[in-house]
Parts: C-alpha cells; sequence; structure tokens
C-alpha cells in the first residue's frame, strides 16, 4: 500500500508537470516533451528555467522558489526514485454512445497498447 | 453515465437503450454470468476479472487505516467520482487531524475546468486548474515527517 501511494504522489506531480509545462510549450511541442523537459529542469536544480514559461496564474501558485521546495520535500522523503515512461494518448470519440472509442498515441514517448484502457 | 444522460433534461430513445445495455452488464458483473473471454457482455467492454478486482479494492477502508497524512482533491463536476463518492470519502475521513479534502465546483475528474453540462465522454480542453496544482504543491511543502508524506503504512 504504501509504494502504491509512493507512486500515486509522483504521477500526480508528473501530470501536473505534464500539464503545466504544456502551458508553456510552443506550437512544436507534443506534451510528452514537455513534461520530461519540465522534468530534467527539476531533477537538475534549474527551478527558475523550469518555470520560465509558467503563464501568470501558474507563477502565481508555484514560483521558482516553491517548485524547489516542491522538490526538496520530495527528495528528502524519499519519493523521488525514478521516471516511468511518459505516455500520452487522446481518444477517438466517434464510436457512438456505449462505446469507449479508440485510442491513439500521440508523442515519441507514447507506446500504447491499443487494448489498454485509458481514464480520461 | 445516468448523469451524463440527464446533462440535457431529456431521455433520448438512443440514451435509454445506452442505459439499459449499461445495466443489464453491471448485472452480469453482479452474477458473475460472464466469462473472461466476452468483455463485450461487460460494462465498458471491460473484462469481468477487472470489474471483480474492482469490487474487491476497499479504498475507503485502507485510506482509514493509513497513518500518514492525506490529501483528497474533488471536482465538483466529476462524473465519475461522484458528489456521492465524495460524501462517502469525507464522512470516513473528517475527523483525520492529518486528512484534507478539498473539493473545486467547476473542475471535472481530470482536475481540469468543464461546463455544468459537460459529459462523461467528452474529453476537456485546457490544462489542469492552476489552483489545484498550487494547493497540491502548497500541501507538500507544509506536509513534514515523520507524520507526512514519508510514513505511508498499513
Amino acid at each position: 500500500m504504501a509504494s502504491s501511494l509512493r507512486l500515486l504522489v509522483v504521477m500526480l506531480l508528473i501530470m501536473c508537470a505534464a500539464f503545466s509545462a504544456s502551458a508553456s510549450t510552443s506550437a512544436t511541442d507534443d506534451p510528452s516533451t514537455a513534461a520530461a523537459r519540465l522534468l530534467d529542469h527539476m531533477e537538475a536544480g534549474r527551478f527558475a528555467e523550469a518555470t520560465s514559461g509558467f503563464d501568470d496564474k501558474m507563477k502565481a501558485v508555484l514560483d521558482a522558489e516553491k517548485l524547489e521546495q516542491v522538490q526538496h520535500q520530495l527528495e528528502g522523503a524519499g519519493l523521488v526514485q525514478r521516471r516511468g515512461a511518459l505516455i500520452c494518448g487522446r481518444r477517438d470519440l466517434d464510436g457512438g454512445a456505449g462505446t469507449t472509442g479508440a485510442d491513439t498515441a500521440v508523442g515519441a514517448n507514447a507506446p500504447l497498447d491499443p487494448g489498454r484502457w485509458h481514464d480520461y | 453515465m445516468r448523469r451524463s444522460i440527464l446533462a440535457d433534461g431529456t431521455i433520448t430513445e438512443e440514451e435509454q437503450r445506452a442505459q439499459t445495455a449499461l445495466e443489464r452488464k453491471i448485472t452480469h458483473v453482479e452474477r458473475g454470468e460472464a466469462s473472461l473471454s466476452s468483455p463485450e457482455q461487460m460494462p465498458f467492454d471491460l473484462p469481468l476479472a477487472y470489474w471483480l478486482s474492482v469490487k474487491e479494492v476497499n479504498a475507503v477502508g485502507d485510506a482509514v487505516k493509513l497513518t500518514c497524512a492525506i490529501l483528497l482533491l474533488h471536482g465538483g463536476r466529476d462524473n465519475q467520482v461522484i458528489d456521492q463518492d465524495w460524501a462517502i470519502w469525507k464522512a470516513a475521513l473528517v475527523r483525520r487531524a492529518n486528512a484534507t479534502l478539498k473539493r473545486y465546483e467547476s473542475l471535472g475528474h481530470l482536475g481540469i475546468a468543464v461546463d455544468a453540462g459537460w459529459l462523461a465522454n467528452e474529453i476537456p480542453n485546457g490544462h489542469v486548474d492552476s489552483v489545484l496544482i498550487g494547493d497540491v504543491a502548497e500541501w507538500i511543502t507544509q506536509t513534514g515527517t515523520p507524520s507526512g508524506i514519508a510514513e505511508c503504512a498499513l
């Protein structure tokens, strides 16, 4: 249970990182690339660079100093252990009522199992 | 699903058929009638083994046994973890000093703002709400050990 919760915390942070990073990406960036770059900055202690692309809303709640505190807290608690493969998916919703539609992988690090369920 | 069907205040014949079919499939799960090789008879075409595994999980009961700090976030427009679920979590953890529960009225399941009539089968556009992200960051920085996030154990 403990390991599951730790994984959950890490997953949550990655999700937040991915989405917050996506707000600062160029049009050519896919979400996986943006998320990986953000995590690279955080792991290297480059918090100013990590937050440089945040919009005003994000900077108001999570500036470089705060992000550094978060990273140090997690590292100090032993929760920063490894980075799993970044997966980004989208779903074709043209399947009609009662169907889940088909998953489509996007991004360089998005090997999706066609039979895998993605909870959107 | 029922909430999504009723979002526009009406139930079409197609929606009624979908709901009836889903209810029939739920019955299959409850009775364990379908074989593992017939996921098309299961809700959302997921195999019986998946649904049985879900039934075996008592997430609230497990959370209550934890000694570590807990942060629970809920979107008021979440069509998957609905208000009744949130009420169960609140009742279970309301007396826990190290449990923090936050609700965001305009957010959906992904923590992204959605319209009131948002349907569960629509992917919302946008980003995870910045206030929610800030709250997570604040909780992490304010939750210290040994009673904090690194001390989770049953």
